[in-house]
C-alpha cells in the first residue's frame, strides 16, 4: 500500500486493494467519513487498485494526516467485516422473516421466493374424505328414488353432515 | 484564462455516477463556474483555484450522491 502526504495541500493519497475491499466496502467506509473531510475516489493505472485521497477540511498537521488515514483504514475492516457477517447470516435472517410472514398471513412456515404459490394452493381447502362420504350419500339416495320407494323430501345430506358435526 | 489557474479532477465513470456528477454540478453552479470535457471513462470537471473549498465540497457531494445511489 503506497501512501503519499500532501501536507501543502492538507492532504494524502493511498491505494486500497479492490481484491481484498470491494468497490462497495470502500463506498461504506467514504459514507462514514464524508462529514469529516473531503474524499476522492480514483482509479489507478494497476488494475485492481483504487486510489483514496482524503483532504482535512480545517489546517492539520503531518501527524493528524496520518490519523485521518488511519481511521479510514479501520472503517475498511470495519466495514470488511460487517459485509462477511451479513452475507453469512442472509440466509437465517430470509428463513426468520419467511417464517414470521408466514405466520403473520396463517400459512405456516414460508420459504423465501414460494409465498404467493403457498398461499394459492390453501385458498381452497378441499378435505377428499368428505367429498368421498357426501357422493356416497348421494349415491344412496338416487338408489333408493330409482327403487321406486316412498320418496320423503328429506333434509339434503350436506345439511345433516353439518348438524351432525355441531 | 490559463489553465495554471484552474483545479481540475478527473472522475472516472467507474466510481462515480454520471447523472450524480450533473446533479452535484446543479447544486453548485450557482457559485462556482465548472469546466467539462467528457471521455468514455472520465468525467474531467475544472475550476478556478480561487474557488477550492467549495469545489471541494461539490467533490464530496458527488460521491455522497453516489454512494446513495448505489
Amino acid at each position: 500500500m503506497k501512501i503519499a502526504i500532501d501536507q501543502k495541500n492538507n492532504a494524502i493519497i493511498f491505494s486500497v486493494n479492490t481484491k481484498i475491499y470491494s468497490k462497495d466496502v470502500v463506498y461504506k467506509a467514504c459514507y462514514v467519513f464524508i462529514d469529516k473531510m473531503y474524499i476522492f475516489l480514483n482509479v489507478s493505472d494497476k488494475k485492481e487498485v483504487l486510489l483514496v485521497t482524503l483532504k482535512g477540511k480545517e489546517s492539520l498537521s503531518k501527524k493528524e494526516i496520518e490519523k485521518l488515514e488511519g481511521e479510514f483504514m479501520n472503517e475498511l475492516l470495519n466495514s470488511l467485516v460487517r459485509e462477511n457477517v451479513s452475507k453469512r447470516n442472509q440466509k437465517v435472517l430470509e428463513q426468520i422473516v419467511g417464517g414470521a410472514m408466514g405466520a403473520a398471513l396463517g400459512i405456516g412456515d414460508l420459504k423465501v421466493g414460494n409465498i404467493d404459490e403457498k398461499k394459492n394452493s390453501t385458498n381452497v381447502v378441499i378435505d377428499e374424505q368428505e367429498i368421498e362420504a357426501t357422493i356416497a350419500a348421494l349415491r344412496k339416495e338416487l338408489e333408493e328414488i330409482d327403487s321406486g320407494g316412498d320418496f320423503k323430501f328429506d333434509e339434503p345430506v350436506y345439511n345433516k353432515k353439518n348438524k351432525s358435526k355441531k | 484564462m490559463s489553465k495554471k489557474n484552474l483545479l481540475t479532477f478527473k472522475f472516472s465513470r467507474k466510481l462515480y455516477d454520471h447523472n450524480c456528477i450533473v446533479s452535484a454540478m446543479q447544486e453548485f453552479g450557482g457559485m462556482n463556474n465548472f469546466y467539462v470535457v467528457g471521455s468514455r471513462d472520465f468525467l474531467e470537471i475544472s475550476t478556478e483555484r480561487f474557488d477550492q473549498r467549495i469545489f471541494f465540497e461539490f467533490v464530496n457531494y458527488a460521491l455522497f450522491l453516489t454512494i446513495q445511489a448505489k
